[in-house]
């Protein structure tokens, strides 16, 4: 999985099937986020303060999206119990509030032709772990 | 028969350039010039190819990158026809020959490409073997691994200097959004080799390109969409 924010827009490709998304707006906002490590209620206060918005509004705009990431894999809940204070990233807050995810799969042959020549490289070209020997 | 202009960029690739060299030179198709373009290379590079003396062209440059390096290479060149080989890859003895049989029968094509096989390199030590998936089955190559029209590269305006390591998926998006023909030869001509890293940034070097060229590809699609309307 790749990550980049490039000009506010998020893009994240996943290597595995060649898909990728486009995250603007809202969706950057909300990426900008979970990379900073906030829970769904650090979330929902950091936009509603941002955005000028009640947190109701945000969250109602806010849960489909989530959804939507982790159907498609982009983002999985973990136990918010590490301790570690979350970020807080610069919102662009261009409002009102809104959070899309635009799926492509018009450049999957591309992506996954990509060559990659070196086998130290993490994640690639090594198996998935369950098919690693001894594992 | 026309003339083959063969472009081998490299960086630092002292070790494998012979041998792709030498695949570009055993060609059965002729005829053929093989330009090796040295991106400021501080290894063997340089000397590898100058060894080669009329036998090839060598040149040099300050680094700047596979995709200058090759619009360098391809600015120096006579050949109709042209074709890019990596420093670590190699190349089958008909591979030419099988492609520019189909661009002169099919005028109408822009460029010819053969299917990608990947093979370990043989100095790769075996629990480091065991690690690395299964080869694949071979693949179709992006478009600068075939053979083109120059005509083609030009209306491309060649490859992308600003990125550095997805300046081949950056040249395909852009042959696909121009809409330019290829044909694939399904046969496994171009060899691609996995071998160790040299510098430990680069896939995450390699990432982030990427994602720059997809940016500019869907950039492209927005702008020939026009103006999105107003919800």
């Amino acid at each position: 999985m790749v990550h980049e924010t490039i000009e506010g827009e998020v893009i994240v490709i996943d290597l595995a099937t060649g898909t990728y998304f486009s995250l603007q707006g809202g969706a950057a906002d909300v990426w900008a986020l979970i990379a900073a490590g906030n829970s769904t209620s650090e979330m929902i206060s950091a936009l509603a303060a941002a955005y000028r918005e009640d947190a109701a509004s945000i969250e109602s705009a806010l849960e489909p999206f989530l959804t939507e990431l982790q159907a498609e894999s982009l983002v999985t809940v973990s136990p918010n119990d590490d301790g570690r204070r979350p970020g807080v990233p610069d919102l662009k807050a261009t409002g009102p509030f809104a959070a899309r995810l635009e799926k492509h799969t018009d450049m999957t042959e591309l992506i996954l032709l990509d060559p990659v020549h070196d086998v130290d490289s993490i994640g690639w070209p090594n198996l998935p772990a369950d098919q690693k020997p001894g594992t | 028969m026309q003339l083959v202009s063969v472009v081998i960029p490299v960086f630092n690739g002292d070790k494998y350039l012979a041998e792709a060299i030498d695949s570009a030179l055993e060609q059965t198709y002729s005829p053929v010039e093989v330009i090796v373009v040295d991106d400021g290379s501080t290894d063997g590079s340089g000397q590898i190819a100058d060894g080669y003396r009329d036998a090839i062209t060598s040149i040099h440059q300050e680094r700047g990158g596979n995709g200058a390096a090759r619009n360098h290479g391809v600015s120096v060149s006579r050949g109709e026809l042209l074709s890019f080989l990596d420093a670590d890859d190699r190349w089958h003895p008909t591979k030419l020959a099988r492609e520019t049989e189909l661009l002169a029968a099919r005028p109408e094509l822009s460029g010819a490409r053969s299917l990608v096989h990947e093979f370990i390199s043989p100095e790769i030590d075996e629990e480091t073997r065991r690690r690395i998936r299964a080869t694949h089955d071979a693949i179709p190559g992006l478009h600068h691994y075939g053979t083109m029209r120059r005509e083609a590269f030009g209306r491309l305006g060649g490859f992308s200097t600003d990125l550095q390591l997805a300046v081949g998926v950056d040249f395909s998006a852009r042959w696909a959004d121009l809409d330019l023909s290829s044909e694939l030869v399904p046969e496994p001509l171009v060899e691609r080799r996995l071998h160790k890293a040299n510098n430990w940034t680069r896939e995450a070097n390699r990432h982030s390109d990427l994602a720059m060229a997809v940016k500019a590809s869907l950039e492209r699609r927005r702008k020939a969409a026009g103006p999105e309307p107003s919800a």
